[in-house]
């Protein structure tokens, strides 16, 4: 139906009031003359109707042998759209420019997504593609999505097995399929042991398949089997399964770490400075001092979660700061370690902590030592022959 | 004589296992008591937003309701939309 409308748009109509005479003869001979009316209403004895503006020159004739009255209410279409807005002539202009920017703008890839990657990150993948030319303001037709894809495979040494580049519009996609996603599957239905990675012991044990060796309050040395893969039937016979289970035990960890003086005066510097502009994929250098060596970062702007097709890129460099007392190298060196131990020991429960601090010509020693409870077993495979 | 017959023969149709004469009596199609499409129609005899009668050469359809609305005028055949409470055939 919208198209219909769409058509009848383009067509121009005009709605008209028919009244007086005999309204039934006009549609009569409109229909005799073959001249088109749709949606025809009546009320309070005045007809309603729409008719097409080349039809409407023709019922002069017919609106004298009827002898009605014939009023235009409306008119619809796009001559009567354009007559309308004709002195709104920058209105015009914006228009056509919008459609030649958006037909010229989807010649190139502005946005890029990675699906199926699991081992490696998005990120490390669309580094790898830009080196193969596939970057935001990307020319899409001038890029060989087929090569491309084979060429970043041999990038990542065998890490992937496959990738496929697809290029729709504006829009690539990149499908990753990895080498051990591939594997995992048959990996997680071979026969295995649940062996212990750490020495501790066990708090508590959950097991799903297999045969429970350690029990709770047992102690366990790195290496030693917890789950067994080998279950043992009634008649003797013996089932090889996937062991599968939660253990948790108790463990101490002690960790000791070193802060050289180089370390601790070092201090990030920013030079607000945007060095370099990048505008439809060509980078243009800009006012401030370019440093090639120095750490650099972009700034993309983005419209509803798609990149523009305007970057900044700024850079950013750090620069040894004097003066530095002996409370803030102490501090400095804690807020750094303390960084370190939440990414390594954000998945375990740490029980109770002792630190040690130290300092020598060469910097700051911390030690410390926890006792934590977490999760303990790693998988043995059993090779099984025939 | 046979050329006659033949073009009499292709005026009628079987429907139905009854014979009907194709070219004397409309074909219409309703959908529900708010739409029906009408072919073989030859025009409008009375129309207001209460009663549409259409001349359907060997017939008159009157259609009675509110809200009557004719959608679809072409030279053979008409629209009618509308909340009809009564259609009635009546022969010319």
């Amino acid at each position: 139906m919208i198209f219909v409308q769409f058509y009848r748009f383009l067509r121009n109509y005009v709605t008209i009031s028919i009244s007086g005479g005999f309204g039934e003869r006009f549609l009569n001979l409109c229909n005799k003359e073959k001249i088109y009316l749709w949606d025809t209403s009546c009320a309070d004895a005045c007809i309603t109707t729409n008719i097409y503006c080349k039809d409407f020159i023709k019922i002069r004739k017919l609106r004298k042998k009827s002898g009605v009255k014939i009023k235009i209410i409306k008119k619809t279409g796009i001559s009567f759209l354009i007559k309308k807005h004709r002195a709104r002539k920058v209105l015009a202009f914006g228009l056509t420019a919008a459609a030649v920017a958006c037909l010229i703008l989807n010649q190139f890839v502005w946005s890029i997504e990675v699906i199926g990657s699991e081992k490696i990150s998005d990120y490390e993948i669309i580094e790898a593609v830009t080196k193969l030319g596939l970057m935001y303001g990307t020319y899409s037709k001038g890029f060989d999505e087929k090569n491309a894809g084979r060429q970043a495979v041999n990038l990542f040494n065998g890490e992937i097995l496959w990738m496929a580049i697809n290029i729709k519009g504006s829009k690539a996609t990149i499908e990753v399929r990895d080498y051990e996603k591939e594997n995992k599957e048959t990996a997680e239905k071979s026969p295995c042991n649940i062996i212990a990675d750490f020495d501790g012991q066990i708090v508590n044990s959950e097991v799903f398949s297999g045969t429970e060796v350690s029990g709770r309050g047992s102690a366990v040395k790195k290496g030693e089997l917890l789950i067994s893969g080998i279950t043992e039937n009634t008649d003797g016979s013996v089932n090889y399964v996937s062991a599968d289970g939660k253990i948790s035990a108790l463990h101490d960890i002690a960790v000791e770490k070193s802060y050289g003086a180089e370390y601790i005066c070092s201090e990030a510097e920013e030079i607000k400075a945007f060095n370099r502009v990048d505008f439809f994929g060509i980078s243009v250098p800009f006012f401030g001092k370019t440093e090639e060596n120095n750490l650099s970062y972009s700034k993309r702007y983005l419209f509803d979660g798609k990149p523009l097709p305007l970057s900044f890129q700024k850079n950013v460099s750090a620069s040894v700061t004097s003066g530095h007392t002996l409370q803030n190298d102490i501090l400095y060196c804690i807020d750094s370690f303390s960084c370190e131990e939440y990414d390594k020991y954000r998945n375990t429960l740490i029980i109770s902590s002792e630190y040690k601090i130290s300092s020598d010509e060469k910097g700051y020693n911390i030690y410390a030592c926890y006792n934590c409870l977490d999760f303990i077993g790693q998988k043995a495979y059993i090779s099984v022959e025939n | 004589m046979i050329f006659l017959n033949i073009k009499k023969q292709n005026k009628n149709r079987l429907y139905n296992g009854t014979l009907i004469h194709t070219r004397a009596l409309p074909f219409v199609e309703l959908n529900g008591n708010r739409e029906a499409i009408i072919e073989g129609c030859d025009g409008i005899i009375e129309y207001d937003d209460v009663r549409a009668v259409i001349n359907c050469r060997s017939h008159t359809i009157t259609f009675s309701g509110f809200g009557i609305c004719l959608c679809n005028l072409s030279v053979d055949s008409i629209k009618v939309t509308g909340n009809f409470t009564d259609i009635s055939f009546s022969e010319l």
